[in-house]
């Protein structure tokens, strides 16, 4: 009889790896929490948005407290907890955060189930972090529909508004079809590789392509198409960019905010990941097709955005303009653009999640459209006017993020669009950047529009707003004065955040 | 270490404007006098800057430089030499009297139209001290907030058009700059220090290149024929203390970039580019001259009196002479004192009648005989007059575009013969001829608007009969940029 050595449960390779996972964990055991809550505490509300801030907040904290510097390759590179993973992760977590922050009151206006509300979120922040950390292809697809399949929950939470149930089709029936692209060209990649892996993926196609050219390339730039497609949908880049409008529009307000940020910080991500480490090869031809594309992006999401009445729309479309931009870094294909390109979406986070903020407070602070007879305060252009006499505070710090999405500096937007004109600069692409420039100027057409309209124009008609105090108001003033400093902070002192993303890679 | 007078000028009335921001509302007379206070404290800084700086060095004086963004190899570096100091105290002067004149004028969102002014200020020196380009740009383009709100929120019944306008124009030549220092920085050896890429040599095409990137933002700014026509529209519908800096101070940032940042750092575009910019500068100053004497609109014609003598100082910019650029640093400061006093009196006369159409006066020297005489010092002086110190500015212009391209002297001073006509015509209008409806039973001037006037006046005759007071400060520092010039554009031709 021979003994069984029994080994010691901290020697399992997969135990061992855990603490890679220590953020995603969190994550999960404060999703899990928000549902039984909701299950055993159904009136605790104002719990939740605080329990999801905080499990952000944990996560975030343990984001930040890893050390990158091995690569920090997990469950035999399946997952990877990397600097790339962890400087788009902390822009995910910190929008989670930020959005359940100003979620109350809006919940409340929007009358929406909060339990599901804010266990759908950290769900679909779960994903995102997996999918930003994946070392493999399915454990990418895995993540992104994780990501995306709370999404869609979201977007149609507000039952009494149509435009809610509209979006979240739209968008489901959209988003698969991007998924399947994704899919579609992931699976030809393992096609020509054999491999899951990215990083053994890249390796497999050098030898292959330096084998037999003429065999691999076609299908491996077909792959790539593919990948670009789907991918290029889920971070709104023209032409894939259609959805964007609807469903941001149709959208309740908060998860506006999230998926403007978060879903695309995340989607960013991937893309860097699976571009940089697992079709290095083709670098000249996805950096050409990624200007390419991000020339189209910035010049039809500015000039659409020109014609909106409302502002959530136009908000939409300068999403798409924005992420133009930020595609300029990853074409650089440099260090220094990825940098750039993280820096740019860690500030876009505090201007945009901050001009949301803006909206949902004045949705929330009038009654109108609480029951979906019609758009909310707030969302139309014309609901800003004279709001610099209504409420001074609100319509300056409303100017800072305006300024801050144009790039004027001393505000952060500015900075973070210098470093991305500087970086696609250093890689040639110098026709580009001028592109950018001509479009920045046209974005502060529509965004001094709402400047104007706060300061310059009076008020239509003469109901002033509420100013009596709203649920969940304390969350929302923290949350405008995070994203206020961060966009002007950053702006000056741009070192710090520098500093800190030099740190991850 | 000795006391950082520069940042102190950059900051006092930043600080300054964020304290006054978080005073109540209602509180509007402490804001006003916090805002006068802060103008005061501002300009003395500036007027002992002056004392201590050294008139006999070409150098940059009283410099500090601090890493910034080291990242970026961005820093903080700040310096005034013989083209920089004189605008410090003009600034300084613009923004006190800018503040002074609108005590009474703005009744509607008092403490942001003071806070916007003190910001500007702010930003405005800033452009003045900053050596290192990015701290340039951002000061540059910081400038835009504050002005936007001033023309838009505080302005005439045209001002959203007028301040989108302005924006839109300024913002893309901004823009363009951008691009040009991206590329600057990569060519010239990773480095934004505006003397360290001064004494480098691109290539003859790179230079071209850069020197329209940054002649868009600064033509606009100046303005140059042809992108001048946000200057009309935003110098009229702006409040009185906006017209004033708008043309005190914010047009003089587009003359003094092409002087501290385009022929140091590009002599061979700069003097390739000669004629071209001579032309443009010829065309602003007929143009200019011309379209005044159509005009209906007393600040209009201000405004385009301000197209004609930018020519002036364009031209001499690129005479590439050191009596040219002198002139025209000195016609800078003296458009600045001249065309403020001018906006500062119509606005004085509005806030009374509230009409800028010349054809709604007439007679108004029978009911304010004070100010006639002042508006008469002013318009002599825009003249140019010997005496008056619009004289001396455009007398050194005119020797150094002599010296360089006749023609373009020659066609030049048709400038001051139509300046002479549109100028006395409007007099004429405004103070002579039967009184109007408008003008009838009009009070005179205050306390306070005297001694604005009064300070304006006395600085106009002071500068008159003693030019040298600025020349001094100038010399040194313009001789070493032609002379450097020069030498580098030779070294140029013999490649």
């Amino acid at each position: 009889m021979t003994d069984t050595v029994v080994a010691p449960l901290s020697a399992l390779p997969l135990l061992a790896d855990l603490p890679a996972l220590a953020p995603e964990l969190v994550l999960l055991a404060t999703a899990v929490c928000l549902m039984l809550g909701d299950l055993f505490y159904p009136r605790e509300r104002v719990f939740q948005q605080w329990l999801t801030a905080a499990g952000a907040a944990v996560a975030l904290a343990l984001t930040l407290s890893m050390n990158f510097s091995g690569g920090a390759a997990a469950f035999g590179g399946m997952f990877r907890a990397d600097g790339l993973a962890a400087a788009f992760k902390v822009v995910c977590l910190a929008a989670l955060g930020l959005t359940a922050l100003m979620s109350e009151s809006f919940c409340r206006h929007a009358s929406m189930r909060q339990g599901e509300y804010y266990s759908l979120m950290a769900f679909s922040t779960l994903g995102m972090c997996v999918m930003v950390s994946a070392g493999d292809v399915i454990v990418l697809y895995l993540g992104l529909e994780l990501m995306a399949l709370p999404i869609y929950a979201l977007v149609a939470l507000r039952t009494a508004d149509p435009r809610s149930s509209e979006a979240a089709i739209k968008y489901f029936l959209m988003g698969s079809f991007a998924s399947a692209l994704l899919l579609f060209g992931l699976s030809v990649l393992y096609g020509l590789t054999g491999q899951t892996d990215i990083a053994e993926m890249a390796r497999r196609l050098a030898v292959s392509l330096s084998v037999s050219e003429m065999h691999t390339l076609p299908a491996a730039v077909m792959a790539l198409g593919l990948v670009l497609a789907g991918l290029g949908f889920k971070v709104a880049a023209v032409p894939f960019h259609v959805w964007v409008p609807d469903v941001y529009e149709g959208a309740p307000t908060t998860v506006t905010a999230f998926m403007s940020v978060a879903a695309k910080t995340a989607s960013f991500a991937v893309l860097a990941r699976v571009l940089l480490q697992g079709l290095p090869q083709l670098s000249p031809l996805w950096s050409d097709a990624l200007a390419g594309l991000a020339v189209l992006t910035m010049i039809l999401g500015n000039i659409a955005a020109l014609a909106q009445t409302s502002l959530k729309r136009m908000l939409a479309y300068s999403a798409i303009a924005h992420a133009g931009y930020a595609l300029l870094g990853l074409a650089a294909c440099t260090p220094e653009g990825l940098r750039a390109t993280a820096a740019y979406l860690t500030i876009y986070l505090c201007m945009n999640i901050g001009a949301f903020a803006v909206i949902s407070y004045l949705s929330a602070r009038s009654g109108k459209g609480r029951m979906g007879e019609g758009p909310d305060a707030g969302e139309d252009l014309d609901d800003y006017r004279g709001l610099a006499a209504r409420s001074p505070l609100l319509a300056a710090v409303m100017l800072v993020f305006l300024f801050s999405l144009t790039g004027i500096p001393p505000t952060a937007g500015f900075m973070g669009k210098f470093m991305l004109f500087r970086a696609a600069f250093a890689a040639g692409y110098q026709v580009t950047v001028v592109v950018a420039v001509v479009c920045s100027t046209i974005s502060a057409w529509y965004y001094l529009g709402v400047a104007k309209r706060m300061y310059m124009q009076d008020s239509t008609d003469c109901v002033p707003a509420t100013s009596c105090a709203i649920a969940g108001e304390t969350g929302l003033q923290a949350v405008l004065a995070v994203c206020l400093a961060g966009a002007v902070l950053w702006g000056m002192f741009p070192q710090s955040l520098l500093f800190w993303i030099n740190v991850y890679f | 270490m000795s006391v950082p007078v520069l940042s102190l000028l950059i900051f006092v009335p930043v600080l300054g404007g964020l304290s006054l921001m978080l005073l109540p509302r209602g509180r509007e007379e402490t804001i006003r006098l916090g805002a006068l206070t802060v103008c005061a404290v501002e300009l003395a800084l500036s007027l002992w800057a002056l004392s201590q700086f050294d008139k006999g060095l070409w150098q940059m004086q009283m410099v500090e430089n601090r890493p910034w963004i080291e990242n970026l190899n961005i820093r903080y570096s700040l310096g005034i030499d013989g083209i920089s100091v004189l605008f410090l105290p003009l600034t300084a002067l613009i923004t006190l009297l800018g503040v002074a004149v609108s005590f009474k004028s703005i009744t509607l969102k008092v403490k942001e139209f003071f806070v916007s002014l003190l910001l500007l200020e702010g930003a405005m020196m800033g452009v003045f001290c900053a050596l290192d380009l990015m701290l340039f740009y951002v000061f540059w383009e910081a400038m835009l907030i504050p002005m936007f709100l001033l023309i838009g929120v505080w302005g005439g019944p045209r001002r959203i058009y007028a301040t989108v306008k302005f924006f839109l124009y300024t913002l893309l030549g901004s823009l363009l700059m951008l691009v040009g220092i991206i590329l600057l920085y990569l060519k010239g050896g990773n480095t934004f220090d505006m003397l360290a890429l001064a004494g480098q040599n691109y290539g003859k095409d790179l230079q071209l290149l850069l020197f329209w990137a940054f002649f868009a933002a600064f033509a606009v700014k100046v303005p140059m024929w042809p992108v001048h026509t946000w200057l009309p529209d935003a110098h009229t519908e702006a409040p009185t203390a906006g017209s004033v800096i708008l043309a005190g101070v914010l047009i003089k940032m587009g003359a003094y970039g092409f002087l501290r940042i385009s022929l140091p750092i590009l002599p061979y575009a700069a003097w390739t580019l000669l004629t071209p910019m001579l032309v443009l500068s010829v065309i602003a100053i007929v143009y200019g001259a011309l379209v005044c004497l159509a005009q209906t609109d007393i600040k209009r014609l201000i405004a385009y009196s301000s197209v004609s003598h930018m020519g002036f100082v364009t031209l001499g910019l690129f005479a590439l002479t050191q009596k040219g650029v002198e002139g025209s640093i000195i016609q800078m400061l003296n458009h600045g004192i001249v065309t403020g006093a001018l906006f500062l009196a119509v606005g004085m006369i509005y806030d009374r009648t509230h009409t800028r159409r010349i054809s709604d006066y007439g007679g108004l020297a029978s009911t304010m005989p004070v100010m006639a005489g002042f508006f008469l010092v002013f318009t002599l002086a825009a003249i140019g007059l010997p005496g008056t110190n619009g004289f001396i500015g455009e007398f050194l212009i005119l020797l150094g575009g002599f010296e360089r391209a006749p023609w373009a002297a020659v066609v030049a001073s048709s400038g001051l013969i139509l300046g002479a006509w549109y100028m006395l015509w409007l007099y004429q209008r405004v103070f002579f001829k039967q009184v109007s409806d408008t003008v009838r039973g009009l009070s005179g001037l205050d306390g306070r608007e005297l001694t604005i006037l009064l300070t304006m006046a006395v600085l106009v005759l002071a500068i008159g009969i003693f030019p040298n007071m600025l020349l001094e400060y100038t010399h040194a520092s313009v001789e070493r940029l032609v002379s450097d010039t020069q030498q580098a554009f030779a070294a140029f031709a013999a490649q």
